[in-house]
């Protein structure tokens, strides 16, 4: 059973991940609906507040695919993106959010399975996180409660 | 002739300005040249603890910005890149100015060729009305009586209309939170190498400047104001070369100190941010002083980074962006802490990013060659 | 040519120190006035916009001066009934020059302070005491309207203040304060006052009332239980005009206006409190240095210097008198003062 609650938004890139996610998808073989894919040209065109505005939405987590390193359609995207990643990371644990809840990965247009994988282990580790939060916010509640 | 002692020739400068006077002699040598159209220099106002930027043409006014002034932490790089693009200027740069002009350079925001910087040693500066409050406390007297007001040998000086001095251990005055400001104390550069010339007084002796040369076009400035008789100098001994480099050493170990204190152990945590962050107004000055921050269309104001006022703002559509756009540049000097009206210790969240992204990739902002890796299309091995 | 010249910020009655960055004479900019003790080289959004106005929005100075003073006394010489409408923005000099004026020459003055009325100094909390105090009301959205007062109750929560906000809607002061009461109007504001049992020397801080009633009211409350208070007045000036000029409410404003035959608004735009409706058919005289919407119903405009260009005196929030310097010094402007143009017209009519 799939918890409806976790939002994720999954920046593709059009070239490799969008065509795994296809692959997947034409396959048959399922993954949480939990995703929403918003295809971009390439991991090279994310930057960090297209992140940022997708946790100020509410999203549960941030997923963005690039081809592998290597094989960028635009020959060096996916270095860009890499280097923005570290630093999106180190931005995001100064604001206060999971690092947990930020992933980033390479699919090639072929590994419809490895996009299957991913997206499974991403919702198992969102949905763990939002329990671990439930249960933090509850024993907060039931102290000011007494 | 890497390092030198000078002192100015002219009698004025020699009494107005500090150890010897020799930047102010040869900014008027390059003024009364016509090597620059006009010198950026802070002037003293009203007192001690109010220097402005201002512009010189005429090189009479130069002697108005000679001495010292550590209770004004002032940035010119951001208005040179704002105001002053094309123009052929001499300005007299901090470290932190250095930095933030070497950053500028990189975004192509300022002609290299077109500014002469003539780079000054920091040791750190003083908010002016924490110096006022702290001369009223530590030294008991009006902050009014301050005529002039001098660091040496880690001692915060001040000399009174009465020709008198007074003067304290900043370690002492930064432990009560006052002394010098925050960013300072966790500044690591002392001495500004991407200036064509360094001038200080570490080492220099009574009544002489240090100089050191960084470039050709500095030593190119240096000969010429001697050539024509603005300064004179003589050699420095390997002794006083070493007192330099020791005192500097040693201003980098305590600034490593400050940062592990401040940036560390001290950090607030997240409850804190919290609450720092719930007072942002988004008023955008940060952005609007900081030296690096010159787009011309900013991110921060697109339609849909707008939030609804009235809410609690999210940090992450204001700081997050900023972060992002720039923290890997950041050169600490503290301009966004100290206009920020909320009092929201912004510096010390950039400089730790910076910290962090010089862990990563080795770049230091306003000292590494070549651009931030953020801009480059290299395709560099990194081990995930 | 650069400069940057100290100044006062004109955009409310705080009065923070601004520096003002001209190039060739033209303001181009501003810069921190670090040794400020109002604000220490912080600057709020409202002061940036006001100044960016200036930038952008300046009325240009092609009018033929002389003209436009003939034309104003040859069309106004029959009429009754005149007022002149001024507001905080206008500093002392030209402040006294128009009360002698309108005195002298039969005309009406009248001003709209936001319901806030004269105030007895004692009562008066200056900002240093704000830092230090234990418990602070406030009233309406202090956080987003005046920073820079803001700041100095983060100063006292770092001492351990409790902080109460009441208004009548959720703002950025209710999520800073430890306390917050919604009222549905401000006419409830004396009764949950005092339902709150506050301590003795409480600070009160309000920049929101909605008749000068309550707010005498709150006045009378204020010196019965020994609290402090600080309006915050919307203007830099508007604590000399209250003192010299009775303010009016809208409806004493809105009377004043039907009666006259010619309205005559000295650095006010009225349309921030009042509907265009008023000035139908009236005869209608503007002074002011930019351009904003009451220009467009103007039948005559006369541009006049910016604070930035002229010498004057601000008194603010706390009754801190402040002198500003003119921070361009062009001897080319052409462009007059308030005082100038009223005298250049009396001029005329002797």
């Amino acid at each position: 059973m799939t918890d409806d609650n976790i939002k994720i938004v999954g920046f593709c890139c059009n070239w490799c991940c969008y065509g795994g996610a296809d692959n997947a998808g034409t396959s048959r073989m399922p993954y949480p609906s939990n995703i929403r894919i918003i295809r971009v040209m390439c991991s090279g065109r994310i930057n960090p507040e297209m992140v940022f505005k997708a946790f100020h939405e509410g999203a549960d987590g941030v997923f963005v695919g690039g081809c592998h390193i290597g094989d960028c359609h635009y020959d060096a995207g996916n270095y860009k993106w890499r280097r923005r990643a570290i630093l999106i990371r180190h931005i995001l644990d100064q604001m206060g959010i999971d690092q947990r809840r930020f992933k980033h990965d390479w699919v090639s247009a072929s590994e419809g399975a490895k996009f299957q994988r991913i997206m499974k282990e991403f919702y198992e580790e969102l949905s763990e996180l939002k329990n671990e939060q439930n249960i933090d916010n509850t024993t907060l509640e039931e102290i000011t409660a007494k | 002739m890497k390092y030198l002692l000078a002192k100015a020739t002219d009698e004025e400068i020699l009494s107005c300005g500090e150890c010897g006077g020799a930047v102010t002699a040869i900014l008027k040598s390059l003024l009364e040249s016509n090597s620059v159209n006009a010198v950026l220099n802070i002037e003293k106002r009203e007192s001690v603890y109010d220097g402005v930027p201002t512009y010189i043409t005429n090189s009479d006014d130069l002697i108005k910005t000679a001495g010292s002034l550590h209770c004004a932490p002032t940035m010119i790089s951001d208005i040179i890149a704002k105001y002053l693009k094309d123009d052929n200027i001499a300005v007299t740069t901090k470290p932190c100015d250095a930095m933030a002009i070497d950053e500028i350079i990189k975004r192509c925001g300022i002609n290299r060729d077109n500014i002469t910087m003539i780079g000054l040693n920091c040791g750190g500066t003083v908010h002016p009305t924490v110096a006022e409050e702290m001369i009223k406390l530590f030294y008991e007297i009006n902050p009014d009586d301050v005529v002039s007001e001098e660091i040496n040998k880690g001692q915060f000086i001040v000399e009174l209309k009465d020709g008198t001095e007074k003067s304290v251990k900043i370690d002492d005055l930064e432990e009560e939170g006052f002394g010098r400001r925050e960013n300072c104390q966790r500044c690591e550069l002392k001495i500004p190498r991407k200036a064509d010339i360094a001038c200080g007084n570490w080492g220099a002796g009574k009544g002489y400047t240090f100089i050191e040369i960084n470039t050709p076009k500095g030593e190119k400035i240096v000969q010429k104001a001697i050539d024509d008789g603005y300064i004179e100098i003589k050699e420095p001994s390997e002794k006083q070369i070493n007192i330099r480099k020791k005192i500097e050493n040693i201003m980098i170990k305590m600034a490593k100190k400050s940062q592990k204190k401040q940036l560390k152990t001290e950090y607030p945590i997240k409850e804190e941010w919290d609450e720092i962050f719930s007072r942002c107004i988004k008023c955008f000055r940060c952005r609007d002083i900081c030296p690096i921050c010159n787009c011309k269309v900013c991110s921060l104001e697109s339609d849909y980074f707008q939030e609804d006022p009235s809410i609690k703002p999210d940090p992450l559509m204001m700081h997050g962006i900023r972060l992002a756009h720039m923290s890997f540049s950041c050169c600490n000097c503290g301009q966004c802490e100290d206009v920020c009206p909320m009092d929201i210790p912004v510096a010390k969240m950039f400089q730790k990013l910076q910290k962090e992204y010089q862990n990563d990739t080795g770049y230091i902002s306003g000292i590494s060659e070549g651009k931030p890796p953020m801009y480059s299309g290299e395709k560099e091995e990194i081990l995930e | 040519m650069l400069k940057i010249e100290h100044t006062i910020c004109p955009s409310c009655s705080v009065g923070c120190g601004l520096n003002i960055i001209s190039k060739n004479d033209e303001l181009v900019g501003t810069h921190p006035y670090k040794n400020h003790e109002i604000n220490e080289g912080r600057n709020c959004n409202n002061c940036i916009n006001f100044v960016d106005n200036f930038k952008s929005n300046k009325i240009s100075q092609n009018i033929d001066y002389e003209e436009q003073i003939t034309k104003f006394i040859e069309e106004s010489k029959n009429l009754e009934n005149k007022l002149i409408i001024t507001s905080g923005l206008t500093d002392d000099v030209d402040l006294n020059k128009i009360i002698d004026f309108s005195n002298n020459n039969n005309f009406e003055l009248a001003t709209y302070e936001y319901n806030f009325t004269r105030i007895d100094t004692e009562l008066l909390v200056n900002y240093n005491e704000i830092d230090k105090s234990k418990s602070i009301l406030i009233i309406g959205d202090i956080y987003r309207e005046n920073p820079l007062i803001a700041r100095r109750i983060v100063h006292s929560k770092k001492n351990g203040s409790k902080t109460i906000n009441i208004n009548t809607e959720q703002s950025l002061t209710t999520y800073n304060c430890d306390k917050f009461v919604q009222i549905d109007s401000f006419n409830d504001l004396i009764n949950q006052i005092a339902s709150l049992n506050l301590e003795s020397d409480t600070v009160i801080i309000i920049n929101k009332i909605n008749s000068p009633q309550v707010f005498n009211q709150l006045l009378d409350l204020v010196k019965e239980k020994n609290y402090k208070i600080l309006p915050v007045l919307k203007h830099a000036n508007s604590f000399s005009s209250i003192e010299k000029i009775e303010p009016s409410t809208i409806d004493e404003l809105t009377a004043k206006i039907s009666e006259a035959d010619e309205v005559v608004l000295i650095n006010e735009n009225p349309l921030e409190y009042l509907s265009e409706d008023v000035f139908k058919d009236k005869k209608l005289i503007v002074l002011s240095a930019v351009n904003n919407q009451i220009n467009e119903l103007a039948d005559m405009i006369i541009p006049i210097r910016a604070w930035y260009e002229k010498e004057g005196s601000f008194t603010n929030a706390e009754g801190l008198t402040q002198d500003f310097k003119d921070t361009i010094n062009d001897s080319q402007n052409e462009l007059k003062t308030i005082s100038e143009v009223l005298a250049d017209i009396e001029n005329h009519y002797n």
